[in-house]
């Protein structure tokens, strides 16, 4: 009796092993496996993660804009609702465009031509060119500024800074030395990204220019005035 | 004779059935299969060694096949290779029961055989 006990058992064990190899073997045809190095495999796992956030990311960038157009599309929100949030995102985008005015915290640099050195040593290096706007413009940017000015002129993606004889000339304006910069954005983390070594500030304080910069609790940035020309943008998801 | 039969039986049956184990999961199967594999091997031992209990089976049979499941998968999250004594410890365990029960076999085959010649 134990010995047919014992048979009864291992058919079954083994039908249910038949049955796990079969179906493991199944799905682990369609597998692509491939040997990595201890690097390949880090690599694999970095890019893994990043994938991960993109996914993340954009599912939280779906799942605001389902709701928001789930909320145009609910009949119980008003039309001046509506209205509303639109008129909220366009001013909203406005503000990042340039085209209004804006206040918040921020840095004000001031930037002075070394006058004296200039007249006694006739070096060039003692003034501030075009291109030194340039690169100080470029560093306040990279170090995460939302809006910047200078002596009043906004500066925005299609601002351009050329030299016109003693002046700069920012957005066709002649702006004339010295040039103060306000910039709106965390105070702490621009200051001391722009005042390391390897920035532009640095080296303009080396060749003998003036440079300060003060921290404001409340800074008003003008609009931009000037045109923002569109007429060869065409919106690539429009029905032709 | 029964281990062929119910392995092709269980082989058809999982082409039929077309259980799809997820991509994930396939690695603690392995194990699993494993586990149940060595559990086989012991009940057949038992068998010729008229020792074999159905409980100690049946628990062995399942309760191995989950904790070396659990390990894996265990292991995978600390980063720990754990399958891998799963995988020793059966693996041995597979070959020590294959050499007992070919001993025994092979005995047993011995025996008849003189059984018959002094017959004879």
């Amino acid at each position: 009796m134990v010995k047919n006990d014992a048979k009864y058992f291992i058919l079954i064990g083994s039908i249910v092993i038949g049955t796990l190899v079969s179906s493991n073997i199944d799905t682990s045809n369609k597998r692509n496996l491939k040997i990595l190095n201890a690097s390949q495999y880090r690599e694999a796992i970095d890019e893994r993660y990043s994938l991960k956030n993109d996914i993340e990311s954009l599912s939280d960038k779906y799942s605001k804009a389902k709701l928001k157009l789930d909320k145009y599309n609910d009949e119980d929100t008003s039309k001046s609702e509506i209205l509303n949030d639109i008129q909220k995102e366009l001013n909203l985008n406005n503000k990042i465009m340039g085209t209004t005015e804006v206040t918040g915290p921020g840095i004000e640099i001031r930037l002075k031509d070394a006058m004296e050195e200039y007249l006694e040593t006739n070096d060039i290096y003692n003034l501030i060119h075009d291109q030194d706007m340039i690169q100080v413009i470029n560093d306040i940017k990279n170090s995460g500024a939302e809006a910047i000015e200078i002596n009043g002129i906004r500066i925005i993606d299609r601002t351009k800074i050329y030299c016109n004889g003693v002046f700069l000339r920012i957005n066709d304006v002649l702006v004339a030395a010295p040039f103060n910069i306000s910039v709106i954005g965390n105070k702490d983390s621009m200051r001391k990204y722009l005042l390391s070594a390897d920035n532009y500030l640095a080296y303009l304080q080396v060749r003998g220019i003036y440079v300060s910069i003060d921290d404001k609790d409340s800074i008003k940035i003008p609009a931009y005035k000037g045109n923002i020309d569109s007429s060869y943008l065409a919106d690539p998801t429009a029905k032709k | 004779m029964y281990i062929i039969f119910g392995l092709l039986l269980g082989v058809v049956l999982g082409l039929v059935l077309k259980i799809n184990i997820p991509d994930q999961f396939t690695s603690y199967v392995s194990i699993a299969i494993l586990a149940c594999i060595d559990s086989v091997f012991g009940a057949i031992r038992g068998n010729l060694y008229k020792n074999f209990q159905a409980d100690i089976f049946i628990s062995g049979f399942f309760g191995n096949a989950i904790l070396a499941a659990a390990l894996a998968y265990l292991g995978d999250k600390l980063g720990v290779p754990i399958y891998l004594a799963a995988v020793l410890v059966f693996g041995g365990r597979i070959f020590d029961n294959f050499a007992n029960i070919r001993r025994k076999l092979l005995e047993n085959y011995k025996s008849s055989k003189d059984k018959n010649s002094d017959t004879v």
